[in-house]
């Protein structure tokens, strides 16, 4: 049997989509009393802050507490996610009811705990990341969550040298010249495949005695990668 | 059979091997079905042969959990009270769905057809119990191949202790419709899966007999 780490497990939530029998509403429902549920509003919303939020608190959101990926050594339980959802949202402007109205629309707040507890605990959590973020001036979540404009990206390549068929040993270079004029890619593609998997052929057969009368052997190793 | 001297001492040594092997087993299912080093309140163990029986353990005894089961186990059956209940209930009580306090996650129980089972409309074999199985897409954690079906189990990250009576309705409702997709699979092919999604289900254990027939071990079935 694989160790308990191996095995797979699961969210109750998760299960969820899989079953064909829906839900009686009196169940699952989430409660967010008195907020004015309105999804297409939150949906209109989020649309809108969607520039302004990272990707990060943006899975959060769309894909749930367990989408959520902490900043190396902080919070990542489902609390450390809202934590870090609350703090955004209340740090771009908006309100108590339109961060319930997100919570009663999206993943966020319709799976884990606030699916099964509602109300009372979006606003324990409401009340405490609004008075850090009064005291503090910005959210504790992370202080990239709020992007800058985007900068474009330079345009153009590099120049970059084309492999001169001279370098390609000789034994291989016919067969691989052939092989890049009728794939229609560089030399470089097939050329380096094929010189590293004859390095790798090669072994520790074949060394280098750097200096002369003397046993100082270096077996060289070939690595080789490709960016296109 | 009457074995000479040493072939006996060999064989009570080899049997006594045999038992440690299924103590280890039923041990590691135990620990890992409830995932923590301290889950609350008691497990209990029924056997059915006399009268039904219950033992309460707490629900960290891992250990001698698995040592009763497999002592049980020799010669009836014994099943596992898969909800932990707040507290030890007596030998004569398995309480009901109402005194679950916390459930390892839901299952399945997959009867096929054979001479253990009176139902003709079963999943002719365990091969064909897996499309049963494969009714919700999601792999479940793992397959106990209880003698004469399967029991598939899908885990939970984490125990789920129930903080109130409406989050234990909730378990209640999501097991029952979980067993309803598989049911509902198994219509497509014809068969039948019996419905065993009370909370206060008892399951078989790894490491113990099935005795209906000839005995039978519970195994884990995948992964291996």
């Amino acid at each position: 049997m694989p160790g308990p780490d191996d095995l797979k497990r699961y969210n109750p939530d998760d299960l969820e989509p899989y079953l064909t029998e829906v839900a009686p509403k009196t169940e699952h429902e989430v409660n967010f009393e008195g907020n004015g549920h309105d999804p297409e509003a939150a949906r209109s919303l989020l649309g809108l802050l969607r520039d302004r939020l990272s990707p990060r608190i943006l899975n959060a959101i769309e894909g749930g507490p367990e989408a959520f990926e902490p900043e190396e050594g902080k919070d990542g339980s489902t609390s450390g996610a809202d934590d870090a959802v609350c703090t955004v949202l209340i740090g771009v402007g908006l309100t108590d009811n339109q961060i319930r109205n997100i919570y009663s629309a999206y993943p966020i707040g319709t799976r884990e705990k606030y699916a099964r507890r509602g109300n009372d605990y979006l606003a324990g959590t409401l009340k405490n990341e609004r008075e850090w973020v009064d005291a503090n001036g910005k959210s504790k979540a992370t202080n990239d969550d709020a992007w800058e404009e985007p900068v474009p990206l330079p345009e153009g390549l590099p120049p970059v040298a084309a492999l001169d068929p001279a370098m390609v040993p000789e034994p291989l270079r016919g067969w691989l010249g052939d092989v890049s004029e009728r794939m229609q890619i560089p030399l470089d593609f097939a050329a380096t495949g094929a010189v590293v998997v004859a390095g790798s052929l090669i072994g520790r057969k074949i060394g280098i005695y750097p200096k002369r009368y003397d046993d100082w052997l270096v077996v060289p190793n070939l690595w080789g990668a490709l960016h296109s | 059979m009457v074995l000479p001297a040493g072939l006996k001492e060999m064989h009570s040594m080899l049997a006594e091997t045999d038992a440690h092997r299924r103590v280890t087993t039923a041990r590691r299912f135990l620990r890992t079905l409830y995932m923590e080093e301290n889950p609350p309140g008691y497990m209990g163990l029924s056997t059915f042969e006399a009268g039904s029986v219950t033992r309460w353990l707490p629900a960290h005894s891992f250990s001698e959990a698995a040592y009763l089961a497999v002592e049980l186990g020799e010669r009836q059956d014994v099943y596992l009270n898969i909800g932990l209940r707040a507290e030890d209930l007596g030998d004569k009580r398995r309480g009901t769905a109402e005194d679950v306090i916390a459930l390892p996650g839901l299952w399945a129980d997959i009867d096929v057809q054979g001479p253990a089972h009176k139902e003709q409309r079963l999943p002719p074999t365990k091969r064909d119990a897996l499309k049963v199985i494969k009714g919700i897409r999601l792999s479940p954690t793992w397959i106990i191949d209880s003698g004469h079906g399967l029991q598939p189990h899908w885990l939970f990250r984490e125990l789920w202790t129930f903080e109130d009576e409406k989050e234990r309705q909730g378990a209640q409702e999501l097991s029952r419709r979980f067993q309803a997709t598989l049911q509902a699979r198994a219509r497509e092919y014809g068969w039948r899966v019996d419905g065993t999604h009370d909370l206060a289900r008892v399951l078989r254990i790894p490491g113990t007999y099935n005795h209906k027939l000839e005995p039978k071990e519970v195994e884990i079935a995948w992964p291996r």
